[in-house]
């Protein structure tokens, strides 16, 4: 289990190294990163200080070399808006989007658990129809409509939820059912096959002939199982709803690191936007690995075959 | 594993699709929205970036104030938006099947190459893999569409290149077990060369799983343009599109409903269709991926 964690780790350093490169080399796909930056207004000469004050005149290697040394200790210089240091920006806002996130991660879990339990129990009857067309439903509409349908109707026309911003309860309703809905569909569809699968298996078969109560049997003996694929889907999906959050966040005006990203985008204000970048891929990574251990743990076949 | 005759596989295929109710209408849905697609012109009643301010916010024709010339009515600068839908479903489609077609042809190369040859090549290429899985996908094409600006073709790159890594995956898992396979060790006996053993013997074989995984992919192209085009990242706004449609709407959204729905329907539908086709396509090719 040590050796696991620890090559785990080894590749999440390995990862992190490369998403540092991406998010430095980014820039450079244009060409040259100061006409990102800079308008049309400015002179040749306010435009080689620039170049120059953000070090843009050095080889790339050096340039990467001190990018990611001072990225290490948190420095990802200063927006070139506001003058503040980038990361601060960043961290700042870091609470409202995992509050987001966090939310619409407990929306999908929870309201998928009943769909799927229904779905696999009652399969092929009317509530298996309803709750799998509800999810074919959510997998088809684009999070971005979702929430313009919500702001439109209970926001504008029935006024039960506020339509931007953060701060009650009643803010966060609609945002985190937004962003969830098609993680929602997704966990419900696996939650029924997974189900359907565990209800299959000789020790359902065992304990039912014992003359226990469907519902023991269902869910004490068959769910326990079912739901190991479930906890590994929904940490991946960690990484669908922190991209997700940046549209949601736009659209529900949520001061969170994706409504900051966007806005730093179109203000061309790149030290933020890669400061936003890397921290938001390096949450993804450290979630990833501990959603593997978490696995390796209750799965003996993973850690024994890495061992 | 019993061969199946070509024409009798074929009369399977059209039974399945007969008693799937779902995926016949999926089916007729991506039929309907590619020959909207092919035949925008001869269909849309009128010119799609024809201002008319004098026009702007009409509602739609069944509404009061509507009129037949703008069957769904009007947007904030007066342009008909049924015909904007009916061009907006050439940039989805030909977003979501280009980019598809680029990543697949990305990915399968690279990971039939991986997996069959193995050693350096494949270690490198599966750390790129992983480095790139890292990202949250929306995220690295937002920040390439940041760096490369908006326009039809820079989607379809980003997409493609955001997009190849699963294929690559996918087929290099596949390989590495048909690798091992007595068919292929057979043609390696009688003195084949690799690249065709590759090309004839191990491919064929992973064609079933790229079919269902470039479904979901042209689904997943098609949320991902209109995502981008509605942050305004994606398709330039002179090109109509229903992921910009929605954005210009939400501009109007107190005053108007119609120039925020009727967008969000057509991508709906459109994803919805090719989402249903793809689980009957995996149901019937791949077994092994069936979901119950």
């Amino acid at each position: 289990m040590v050796t696991y964690i620890v090559r785990r780790l080894l590749q999440g350093i390995l990862v992190l190294f490369g998403i540092s490169f991406v998010s430095f080399g980014a820039m450079f796909l244009s060409g040259d990163p100061t006409s990102l930056m800079i308008n049309e207004t400015w002179t040749q000469d306010q435009i080689d200080e620039f170049r120059h004050r953000m070090g843009f005149d050095r080889p790339w290697p050096v340039q990467y070399a001190d990018f990611l040394s001072n990225a290490v200790r948190g420095d990802f210089g200063t927006s070139l808006r506001t003058s503040e240091p980038a990361f601060d920006l960043v961290i700042e806002r870091m609470p409202a989007t995992l509050q987001l996130t966090a939310a619409a991660m407990l929306f999908a879990t929870v309201g998928a658990i009943p769909l799927g339990i229904i779905s696999a129990v009652k399969r092929n009857t009317l509530p298996d129809y309803l709750s799998m067309s509800f999810a074919i439903l959510g997998q088809a509409i684009p999070l971005f409509w979702l929430g313009i349908l919500m702001i439109q109707l209970f926001g504008l026309q029935l006024k039960w939820f506020p339509i931007s911003g953060r701060g009650t309860i009643k803010h966060l309703v609609m945002p985190a059912i937004a962003l969830g809905t098609f993680s929602l569909a997704a966990n419900a569809r696996l939650i029924r096959s997974s189900l359907l699968e565990a209800m299959g298996q000789a020790y359902v078969v065992t304990a039912r002939s014992k003359g226990l109560a469907e519902r023991v049997v269902v869910i004490r003996h068959a769910l326990r199982n079912a739901l190991i694929p479930v906890v590994i889907i929904v940490g991946l999906q960690l990484g669908s709803l922190l991209g997700g959050a940046i549209i949601t966040e736009t659209i529900f005006a949520w001061p969170g690191v994706g409504r900051l990203t966007v806005n730093s985008i179109y203000n061309r204000d790149f030290p933020v936007v890669q400061a936003a970048v890397t921290l938001l891929a390096a949450i993804f990574v450290v979630t990833n690995i501990g959603v593997d251990i978490l696995c390796a743990y209750l799965d003996p076949r993973i850690r024994l075959e890495a061992d | 594993m019993r061969e199946i005759p070509p024409r009798r596989r074929r009369a399977r295929l059209v039974r399945s699709l007969m008693r799937s109710k779902l995926a016949l209408i999926g089916l007729v849905i991506i039929i309907l929205a590619s020959a909207t697609a092919l035949a925008a012109p001869l269909l849309a009643p009128s010119d799609p970036a024809r201002v008319a301010v004098a026009e702007r916010l009409h509602p739609p024709m069944w509404q009061e104030g509507g009129a037949a010339d703008h069957i769904l009515g009007t947007d904030s600068l007066g342009r008909d938006i049924l015909s904007r839908m009916i061009y907006g479903a050439r940039v989805s489609l030909l977003v979501g099947c280009v980019s598809v077609l680029l990543a697949g042809l990305i990915g399968v190369s690279l990971g039939l190459v991986a997996g069959y040859v193995g050693g350096w090549p494949d270690t490198v290429l599966m750390r790129i893999a992983d480095i790139q899985m890292a990202f949250p996908f929306i995220l690295l094409a937002i920040t390439l569409m940041a760096v490369l600006g908006s326009s039809l073709g820079n989607i379809i790159f980003t997409l493609a290149i955001t997009g190849w890594v699963q294929y690559a995956r996918m087929v290099r898992g596949q390989v590495l077990s048909l690798r091992e396979k007595e068919f292929v060790d057979a043609a390696r006996c009688v003195g084949v060369p690799r690249f065709r053993i590759m090309w004839r013997h191990v491919l064929p074989n992973t064609v079933s799983p790229i079919i269902v995984l470039a479904s979901f992919g042209v689904s997943a192209a098609i949320i991902a343009e209109a995502g981008l085009s509605f942050l305004g990242l994606g398709v330039p706004l002179s090109v109509p599109s229903w992921g910009a449609m929605l954005s210009q709407a939400r501009e109007v959204q107190s005053k108007a409903w119609w120039p925020a729905v009727f967008p969000g329907l057509a991508i709906t539908a459109t994803v919805f269709g090719i989402n249903v086709v793809g689980d009957w396509l995996r149901d019937v090719l791949d077994p092994h991926l069936r979901i119950d």
